[in-house]
């Protein structure tokens, strides 16, 4: 069954921004407890490069306070409850494409949080958004039939979280190297990924920059790496085309997962800079190819079963035209 | 300032009480529950109430009200206490319906074909013609199987002996029956006990009987036919019936900009390319519907969708130019309609009805506001209302000038005392107006669904029950025995 192209763009907002209420959250949060204690190095820049990060361009040094109640605030911008009512609303959207578990956990987590005020305990009510997020991300999974409509769910969420570990890690490379080695940061890094447990499992306790580098960029099998983002943002994709076709976006994702997959580790964890830049470029080509395959097809051939109407939009732009 | 209505409705007596024909003495049907509601006590039905209340806010059950340009998500407040109409009542009240629903529809194929009716002079046709929901342009237009009205939520109030009248016939686009549906759910999952025994006639089979209508619709010639249910989006207030409904009928919900118009068939954008589509259950107004057709500012509608369906390309439920039957003025007509179309008497009777083009129902209407309840002919959701008795001298001043000046788009009735019944407040129990809103299905048969939506006005002493304007709702149970008790 052929999904709306309105449905499927929603559906791919939704799991885009569950997904980046999450990574938002969890960022928050771990920069937050990082600036309790003196593990951050007294960096002047420590929540302004937070706030750029997280789509605040900021001029100059700011107070955590300020930082906090920007990104769970009410201001406009990349804020915390943005991100979630945007997630919400693309559920409403879609509510009939949904599963009743998945709306009513994503419902009640947005109703819950506009209650709770996050004054006084940031980072408890941020856990509360972390758990309540990864809820829905596994009701989608568990209850949802995977056909289309959840690849879009699934290819959002992955294009997303990509995206976001791709500039993490790029973004603290250009950061931390004016200082020394710092184990604490980098491991923050890891943290803010949801991914030190599964780190320090493979690699023990010592933690480097180029290690943490290759392993959010590249590893095979943690789902937090960008890499492993990318090959299943690829399943998804291959998932909704007819297997019979390559559509543009098959093509764009399937050379992007060839270069996370035979990138040279050691080259990575050097300068992973150079990755990021090649995933920048396809990544616009990517959005591209989205819209013009799923959100808003140019090919609008009719060819439905029973009908032997055959259509374009240029002939039906010229017949309404005049 | 002269009250005919009491301000609080406590002064039982007046009204017909669905519950208690004496204070502390519940009717037959309501025996069972009286007791049981006692039994659970008054926190406890508190605490239940409010768990039901936090349900639906987590179903997403609510609609948006509009304030200064900003949309606000309400609950449409449901009251634990149901309402039981017993098997006997219904089966009159049942049949009333299906009467009224039948002459409407002859009535509108009539209007918009030979408009024998008004040829023959069984109703003035300057009335019928006059109206703002009759679309002239539509005339001689052939709707699919003859029907116009597919689904019609007919208000019925109570007076203060307990006979039921017509109060308004929504043939256009009425909404409340996923209420009709979620407030059922609800119930047995709060207060299950009060269930036992009660032979509760189901509800869920509306979905179905509606849906298998609708592909009825279609024809014979489209073997599978492909049914959408078009909504104006998410920022409509009965957004979360439209998806309820597309949900329990398995059908697609579309917006405007998802379809499109080709060669009088109409199609949706898939991410696999274009899709027929062969029945549009729409919950988008006529104007909207159509740019070409109606308001050309419409971004809800569809380009050639009007014409689509008059060359029969496509079948639109309700139909179009429903309006007509709607309107205010043209109601107090029904019951010669009726009479007019099946040579019966009508069942259920209407309420006294003022129409203000007639010169001398005129100087009686503006002689008389503070006793009347004005309303506008093409109206709905209960603004621009004028309740008489409750209203100042200024609003009648200025009514009586509207009136004067645009006859046609008024009408009065005598003040109706809605019956009551008691609802759960904070402060304990206490009595409030009510409504009722059946609907009735038209396909190969007329069908009705048991109960319909019992709408409560919550402000005491109020008699608007409009969900816009503070009102919330009740389960009506109709028994499957004759006397309702269990």
């Amino acid at each position: 069954m052929a999904l709306l192209s309105r449905v499927a763009t929603m559906l791919y907002v939704l799991g885009r921004d569950v997904e980046r209420t999450e990574h938002l959250a969890r960022l928050l949060r771990v920069h937050f407890e990082l600036s309790l204690d003196r593990s951050t190095p007294s960096r002047r820049r420590f929540w302004s490069d937070f706030l750029v990060l997280a789509g605040w361009p900021v001029p100059g040094p700011v107070a955590r306070e300020h930082a906090v109640a920007l990104v769970l605030g009410d201001a406009a911008g990349p804020s915390l409850r943005r991100s979630l009512e945007s997630a919400r609303r693309a559920a409403q959207a879609v509510r009939p494409s949904l599963s009743m578990e998945t709306w009513e956990q994503l419902n009640s987590l947005y109703w819950r949080m506009s209650d709770a005020g996050w004054q006084g305990r940031p980072d408890s009510y941020l856990r509360q958004v972390e758990m309540g997020t990864q809820l829905v991300a596994g009701l989608v999974d568990d209850t949802m039939t995977h056909d289309e409509a959840w690849h879009f769910v699934k290819l959002g969420k992955h294009h997303e979280r990509a995206a976001n570990v791709v500039r993490l890690v790029t973004r603290k490379a250009a950061e931390l190297a004016e200082h020394e080695e710092d184990a604490i940061a980098w491991a923050s890094v890891l943290r803010s990924c949801a991914s030190l447990e599964t780190f320090r499992m493979r690699f023990g306790a010592a933690v480097s920059a180029p290690a943490v580098s290759r392993f959010l960029l590249l590893d095979r099998r943690s789902p937090h790496s960008a890499g492993f983002c990318i090959t299943a943002a690829l399943a998804a994709v291959q998932g909704i085309d007819d297997p019979e076709a390559e559509s543009p976006p098959h093509r764009v994702l399937g050379r992007l997962a060839a270069t996370f997959q035979y990138a040279d580790p050691a080259q990575v964890g050097a300068s992973p800079g150079e990755l990021a830049t090649r995933f920048d470029g396809r990544n616009a080509e990517l959005h591209q190819a989205l819209r013009s395959a799923y959100f808003q097809p140019s090919q609008l051939a009719l060819d439905p079963e029973g009908d032997q109407l055959t259509r374009h939009p240029q002939q039906q732009q010229q017949r309404s035209g005049g | 300032m002269g009250r005919v209505v009491p301000a609080q409705a406590e002064a039982r007596g007046a009204f017909y009480d669905e519950m208690l024909a004496a204070p502390g003495q519940p009717r037959r049907p309501y025996l069972r529950i009286h007791q049981r509601l006692q039994t659970l006590g008054h926190s406890e039905l508190r605490r239940r109430q409010r768990l039901a209340q936090r349900v639906f806010r987590e179903l997403g059950i609510t609609f948006t009200v509009y304030e200064d340009d900003r949309g606000i998500e309400k609950l449409f407040p449901v009251d634990l206490i149901p309402r039981v109409i017993d098997g006997r009542t219904w089966t009159r009240l049942e049949r009333g319906l299906k009467q009224r629903v039948v002459a409407l529809n002859l009535f509108l194929e009539d209007i918009y074909g030979e408009q024998r009716i008004l040829r023959q002079g069984a109703v003035p046709s300057d009335v019928v013609l006059s109206a703002d929901g009759f679309r002239r342009e539509l005339v001689g237009l052939r709707a699919p199987r003859g029907l116009h009205c597919h689904v019609a939520g007919i208000d019925l109030v109570r007076d203060h002996v307990g006979e039921f009248h017509v109060l308004e016939d929504n043939l256009r686009t009425p909404s409340g029956i996923s209420y009709v549906l979620a407030n059922r759910q609800i119930l047995k999952r709060v207060v299950p006990e009060l269930f036992i025994g009660y032979d509760v006639r189901p509800v869920d089979g509306y979905c179905h009987e509606f849906l298998s209508n609708l592909r009825w619709l279609a024809g014979s010639r489209v073997v599978d036919p492909t049914v959408v249910l078009l909504t104006p989006g998410i920022y409509n207030s009965a957004y979360f019936e439209h998806w309820f409904l597309a949900k329990q009928m398995g059908i697609e919900l579309v917006e405007g900009s998802d379809l499109l118009v080709d060669q009088d068939r109409v199609f949706m954008r898939t991410t696999d390319g274009l899709r027929p589509v062969h029945v549009v259950y729409r919950r988008v107004d006529d104007a909207y519907l159509d740019p070409i057709f109606g308001r050309p500012d419409s971004l809800l509608g569809i380009p050639g969708l009007v014409n689509a369906y008059r060359a029969g390309g496509v079948v639109i439920a309700n139909g179009l130019g429903n309006g007509v039957a709607d309107d205010k003025a043209v109601y107090a007509l029904v019951p010669d309609i009726i009479r007019y179309y099946l040579g019966e008497e009508p069942l259920l009777p209407n309420v006294p009805t003022y129409i203000c083009t007639r010169d001398a129902e005129r100087r009686y209407v503006v002689d008389h506001l503070e006793h009347l309840v004005v309303k506008t002919v093409g109206g709905s959701g209960g603004y621009g209302m004028l309740i008489g008795p409750i209203s100042t001298r200024a609003q009648r001043a200025r009514m009586r000038r509207l009136i004067e000046a645009h006859p046609r788009r008024f009408v009065a009735q005598p003040v109706i005392d809605l019956s009551v019944q008691p609802v759960l407040t904070s402060g304990g129990i206490a009595s409030r107006h009510q409504d009722l809103r059946p609907f009735v299905l038209s396909g190969p048969e007329t069908t009705v669904t048991p109960g319909g939506l019992t709408r409560v006005a919550l402000r005491p002493g109020s008699l608007v029950v409009n969900s816009s304007q503070g009102g919330g709702s009740r389960d009506t149970w109709v028994t499957a025995s004759e006397d309702g008790a269990p």
